[in-house]
């Protein structure tokens, strides 16, 4: 009779520490890669003239509603809702977790500045529409349709995983001397207290043109 | 502000150099307006962006004979970024610089912001604009996917393994005492 408990207890403790061998994977892995540009946030002392020269800026589309997101990469084909902010200051998020949604205070996607559309990684039943955005990787196209562009698309140069308690605004909301776009999502380690994951994976893309003309 | 009081060419040629130079700034930077200046004076805003709550420097010059120097040079914008429309009245150097730090108050909405200079009661027209960005990372999960803790399953899978070499110690002690 001890002997089968003692063998039982024995099983059971064994199963117990692999446990953790079997619990579900979870997300997948974000993988950080791409350079991001050095920051540039110097005051300027002298007198403009002497400013050194940028870079030659790519000239964007006029401000345009963006109405869908397209990611071929990730599988990733959804409309686009319009975002504001919280009465806190953060940035609203989609209250569907199968849409993204666009920051709407900030440029449209193809106007000069950093456009900012963000979604959700998971819901508390599953996946959600950025589930994937960590398996981009430097060279990815996203194309967006603007409401009166055909297309504006976008090239994927960094993927990066950041604090939320360390969130590089500048650089994700900050001014840019061409179009560019942001796409933020969660990640890291989920706090079930607050339920809130702790990171944010953000993927910087570069404007590389309009396809298709006016519609 | 004063009018212009001289006429002279040391005039023209001091508003040519500012228009070349603005000229020029244009051409160059290509970047986001949130750099003014003129021919009587200049505002800068550094970073060009930042959000509720953080710091931004402003700063710039207006010139000596346009507002004298023993004159302040306050920075306008809305009264979201400056509660009474007025930012803080700053002292100028002997070439009419200023230079002063504004903490962003944590009301300002997010958005773009111009901030206007004026000096003496007289607005020097010129501006540089500040984007107040959103605060912090976007909440964007539910936990759903998330890896959950198995640390209450290691320490349940500890605890059984001590039972286990208990209760092997207390048979071995019993089959010691039968024997």
């Amino acid at each position: 009779m001890l002997d089968v408990l003692a063998g039982v207890l024995a099983m059971a403790g064994l199963a117990g520490l692999v446990s953790h061998l079997f619990v579900a994977s979870g997300k997948p892995p974000v993988r950080v890669s791409g350079a991001l540009p050095a920051p540039t946030t110097t005051t300027p002392r002298s007198i403009p003239a002497t400013l050194a020269p940028r870079p030659a800026t790519r000239t964007g589309v006029p401000r345009s509603v963006p109405l869908r997101l397209s990611i071929p990469a990730i599988n990733v084909s959804t409309q686009l809702v319009r975002l504001g902010l919280n009465s806190d200051g953060t940035l609203q998020v989609p209250t569907d977790f199968s849409v993204a949604g666009w920051y709407a205070l900030g440029p449209s996607p193809g106007e000069r500045g950093a456009s900012v559309i963000v979604g959700h990684v998971d819901s508390k039943q599953g996946p959600a529409v950025f589930y994937r955005l960590g398996e981009l990787a430097p060279g990815s196209i996203v194309r967006i349709a603007l409401a009166d562009q055909a297309e504006v698309v976008f090239r994927v140069y960094a993927v990066r995983e950041y604090a939320k308690t360390a969130f590089p605004t500048s650089l994700v909301y900050g001014a840019t001397p061409a179009p560019e776009l942001r796409l933020v999502t969660c990640g890291g380690p989920f706090d079930a207290h607050t339920g809130h994951y702790l990171d944010n994976v953000v993927v910087f893309a570069r404007y590389l043109g309009v396809d298709g003309g006016p519609r | 502000m004063r009018k212009r009081s001289d006429g002279g060419w040391l005039s023209i040629v001091r508003g040519l150099l500012a228009a070349g130079a603005v000229a020029v700034t244009l051409m160059l930077a290509g970047g986001p307006a949130y750099a003014g200046q003129n021919a009587n004076g200049s505002i800068y805003v550094s970073p060009s962006d930042v959000p509720a709550g953080g710091t931004v420097r402003i700063s710039g010059s207006v010139d000596p004979q346009e507002c004298p120097t023993s004159t302040p040079a306050i920075p306008v914008s809305t009264d979201e970024l400056f509660p009474g429309s007025f930012g803080p009245a700053t002292a100028r150097n002997s070439q009419g610089a200023f230079a002063l730090d504004y903490t962003v108050p944590t009301s300002t909405p997010a958005g773009s912001y111009q901030i206007g200079l004026r000096c003496g009661g007289g607005n020097v027209g010129v501006t540089a604009s500040l984007q107040v960005d959103p605060i912090g990372g976007p909440a964007t999960g539910a936990g759903g996917t998330a890896r959950r803790s198995s640390l209450p399953w290691t320490m349940l899978g500890a605890s059984c393994l001590l039972l286990a070499g208990v209760v092997v110690g207390v048979r071995r002690r019993l089959a010691r005492r039968v024997s």
